[in-house]
């Protein structure tokens, strides 16, 4: 009785770890670290032919971002790539561009400069690539080309897996990729303070660069007026910084009241932005903005990494 | 007994007196035995000079610089360096000279091939970053991002690389 008490323990013992090892791997496969190659490739393309002219090659875990930057005498290019895999294998880019380029003199003699910026969110499979044309097409004479290749190497992949191969490389030097990993995902928390007392509470789960809804639910101490205009804010962990002791993110947001009388929406508050520490509070005083009755009302953030995530 | 005309015997001697003052002091000598006797020595003395040899006085101090130079240096050769040794010494150091100036004269050469060199490399790298320089394509255009089907080397679609 004794050995057989003892030999279903093991084995229930040996199914919840067997069952735990499967739910981890099922979060790694919706999204989570697996080993990433990019593959970022310069090319001459006239109508003799394709000319390989630079290659460069980044492994890292999923969520490796990149920059590719470009400088010439008259003209400057900072691509930025943000890559996170999606649940259903495809690999999201979010790019933001900027180009400036020498245009001439002022009457003062002073250098006049054409700027650009374009930001783009691409999801592609791994049957894809990206290309970049940093000066744009030209059908007469040669195309600059930049083509970013993606591929998965493996299912496991850590932090410290993050490398950047050089392979050939331009003798002047006018191109040159760097490659980082910074957390993406955050849990942020928003709650209104009413005199000091908590009325409503929301969070919402982020993906850097883009904006979440936290919906502020009102709990049981909130007055009617507060539960029959709920606030909603629209929030976007802008950037993230490593510092220490603690690394410190970037937030824009607004906010409006949500009338649920004429189901119409008022905005309170139309830009805002703030800088925390993770994990830290950031305050931010509604004054007469939410409603005018004397009363104190008051926003309170915090912003946490996301449980498949880890800083360093 | 002193005479006070004495010491005019010597002038009318040396010819210096007037020929009144000659002509009285000659008829004085005939009457003054002291002033005879004094003319007499003075005369004497003039002809033992006389009979001295005669030399110019350049060729006095001529004779004397070169007996003086021809013993310093004998002496001193003599003395100090023989005369073999000395030209030793010489050869010797004409020799070492010679072959510090060679060695000079070889490292230039070196160093000017080497700055030749860096100057060639230089150049062909000055060329080598023009042909390469990427400000060639630029053409004013805006930059352009978009995706593509990755294309195998035979036109059919690259199968994705890597595990799924």
């Amino acid at each position: 009785m004794k050995i057989r008490f003892l030999f279903a323990l093991v084995l229930s013992v040996l199914l919840v770890l067997l069952s735990g090892d499967d739910r981890k791997s099922s979060a790694e496969t919706s999204g989570g670290k697996r080993l990433v190659r990019f593959q970022v490739v310069t090319i001459e393309e006239s109508h003799a032919g394709r000319k390989v002219l630079s290659e460069t090659t980044i492994e890292g875990p999923s969520g490796t971002d990149f920059n590719i930057n470009l400088q010439t005498g008259r003209f400057k290019m900072q691509a930025r790539f943000l890559t996170d895999l999606t649940a259903s294998n495809q690999l999201k880019f979010r790019a933001d561009l900027n180009t400036r380029r020498l245009y001439g003199n002022s009457p003062s003699n002073l250098p006049l400069y054409e700027e650009d910026q374009q930001k783009q969110t691409l999801e592609i499979g791994f049957d894809e690539s990206i290309v970049l044309l940093p000066f744009g097409r030209n059908a007469d004479a040669e195309t600059l080309k930049i083509e970013i290749t993606p591929a998965i190497l493996s299912d496991q992949a850590n932090e410290s897996t993050l490398k950047i191969n050089l392979g050939k490389q331009l003798a002047s030097g006018e191109i040159y990729v760097e490659a980082f990993k910074i957390p993406h995902r955050f849990e942020t928390e928003a709650v209104l303070l009413v005199d000091g007392q908590e009325a409503a509470r929301g969070t919402v789960d982020n993906l850097l660069e883009e904006p979440g809804e936290i919906i502020l639910q009102p709990n049981a101490n909130a007055q009617p007026k507060v539960s029959g205009q709920p606030l909603k804010i629209n929030l976007t962990a802008k950037d993230y910084k490593r510092n220490r002791p603690a690394d410190m993110i970037a937030v824009n947001f607004n906010a409006f009241r949500d009338n649920l009388e004429n189901n119409q929406k008022e905005m309170l508050i139309p830009e805002a932005a703030g800088v925390t520490t993770l994990g830290g509070e950031l305050s931010y005083p509604l004054d007469e903005k939410y409603f005018s009755d004397g009363r104190k009302y008051e926003l309170k953030f915090k912003i946490h990494l996301s449980k498949d995530e880890q800083t360093d | 007994m002193n005479c006070d005309k004495t010491e005019k015997i010597s002038e009318m001697i040396d010819g210096e007196l007037s020929p009144e003052e000659t002509e009285e002091l000659s008829q004085h000598i005939e009457n003054c035995a002291l002033c005879e006797s004094a003319r007499n020595d003075f005369l004497f003395f003039r002809e033992q000079i006389k009979s001295l040899a005669e030399v110019s006085p350049s060729s006095v101090r001529q004779n004397t610089e070169q007996g003086l130079w021809k013993r310093f240096f004998k002496k001193r050769l003599e003395i100090s360096f023989p005369v073999p040794v000395f030209a030793l010494s010489l050869v010797i150091i004409s020799v070492l000279g010679l072959w510090a100036w060679s060695v000079s004269r070889k490292d230039s050469p070196g160093k000017s091939v080497t700055e030749k060199q860096i100057q060639k490399n230089n150049s062909s790298d000055s060329q080598n970053i023009a042909e390469t320089s990427l400000a060639r394509f630029d053409g004013g255009g805006r930059a352009e991002i978009y995706t593509v089907k990755n294309q195998s080397v035979d036109g059919s679609a690259k199968q994705p690389g890597g595990v799924k």
